[in-house]
């Protein structure tokens, strides 16, 4: 069974080949302000997207983000090169996002008192174009995002870094400091939380 | 690594692989890709740049500190290896002046003692010249006509 949300997967810029990496990294390590421009560029989207997964608050998310590349220009003449650069900003990303939680899970939590989405402008998809489509696919991408805020972060961070971002086994192992064995086994139970989680949507097919 | 543990990880692969788990990786990679704002980017570019100018200074002071802070070792290593020692040479040297005069001095009247007999000392000697002039004055006439 194919299922597609109907969002059209962007494919970010990241250095051309290893080569012209290799030489941006070099640039980098001298404090070269330009080519950690590049690098920022490159990456901030998906760094920003799996921070905003592992702490659900677009705001916290963004200072999470921005701390990432900060620290990551602070110390990156401590960066060995034996990753891949990627490995590394996820890395830190993955580090700030586990102490941010344990920080505000010491934290009382504000409760508000209404449902911030209460009088929110509705975006109405166009009649012309499929919308039981759309607002079913836009449901099913909620319900995702529901299922996976409700992951533990072991598993949610797995599977947004191997389904989300593409990152082999290896690459997930080195950011989270797991064997490869452990990672798959998370993998596996964050997918079959999700599906559980699905699985209306699932049997009832598109 | 045993065929258990092979068969296990043959095991998770395959499931992995399986229909359901391959649909749920299917919607996870659909999902919309997020973007930061152009404000979170300039906002990201100062603290780069006040980042970049404060460790730009740091390097500064470092490179006025390094060798102040090693010509002040080199000088703390030279009065602790060399001058330190010269004085703790010159002071702890003996100086045996006075031992010597002492020792000198008995020498000196150990060596009266045996040429000027006991009892006297080299204050108590008195010149032959002296000696004879005492004996003149101390003689009177009555002196004589009684011998």
């Amino acid at each position: 069974m194919e299922i597609c949300i109907g969002a059209i997967r962007t494919k970010l810029r990241e250095p051309r080949d290893q080569a012209s990496e290799a030489a941006i990294v070099d640039r980098c390590r001298k404090q070269d302000f330009e080519a950690f421009g590049v690098l920022v560029d490159a990456y901030q989207n998906r760094v920003y997207g799996f921070v905003r997964r592992m702490v659900h608050n677009p705001d916290e998310a963004a200072d999470i983000t921005q701390e990432v590349f900060i620290r990551a220009f602070q110390n990156f003449g401590r960066f060995d090169g034996r990753s891949h650069v990627r490995t590394w900003l996820f890395r830190i990303a993955y580090h700030l996002c586990i102490d941010r939680s344990r920080k505000s899970s010491r934290m009382v939590q504000e409760v508000g008192l209404y449902d911030p989405s209460d009088g929110e402008a509705v975006d109405v998809p166009d009649s012309r174009w499929q919308p039981e489509q759309l607002a079913f696919d836009e449901e099913l991408m909620s319900v995702v995002e529901k299922g996976i805020a409700s992951m533990s972060e072991k598993l949610r961070s797995v599977l947004i870094l191997h389904d989300k971002e593409d990152m082999s086994y290896d690459e997930i192992a080195q950011t989270l400091g797991v064997p490869v064995g452990t990672i798959k086994s998370r993998l596996f139970l964050a997918r079959a939380h999700l599906q559980e989680v699905l699985k209306l949507y699932l049997e009832g097919g598109v | 690594m045993t065929h258990h543990d092979n068969s296990q990880i043959n095991d998770i692969d395959d499931r992995l692989n399986n229909v359901g788990q391959q649909t749920v990786k299917n919607l996870v990679q659909g999902l919309p890709a997020d973007t930061v704002s152009l404000a979170w980017r300039s906002s990201l570019n100062e603290q780069l740049l006040a980042v970049s100018a404060q460790k730009q200074r740091k390097r500064r002071l470092q490179w006025i500190l390094r060798p102040a802070a090693g010509l002040s070792l080199a000088t703390l290593c030279a009065i602790v290896f060399i001058v330190q020692p010269y004085y703790r040479h010159a002071s702890v040297k003996p100086d045996f002046r006075v031992e010597n005069a002492i020792l000198n001095d008995h020498h000196n009247s150990a060596l009266l003692n045996e040429v000027s007999s006991a009892g006297l000392n080299s204050n108590e000697v008195i010149s032959d010249a002296n000696s004879q002039d005492l004996d003149d004055d101390l003689w009177s006439d009555s002196d004589a006509q009684s011998l």
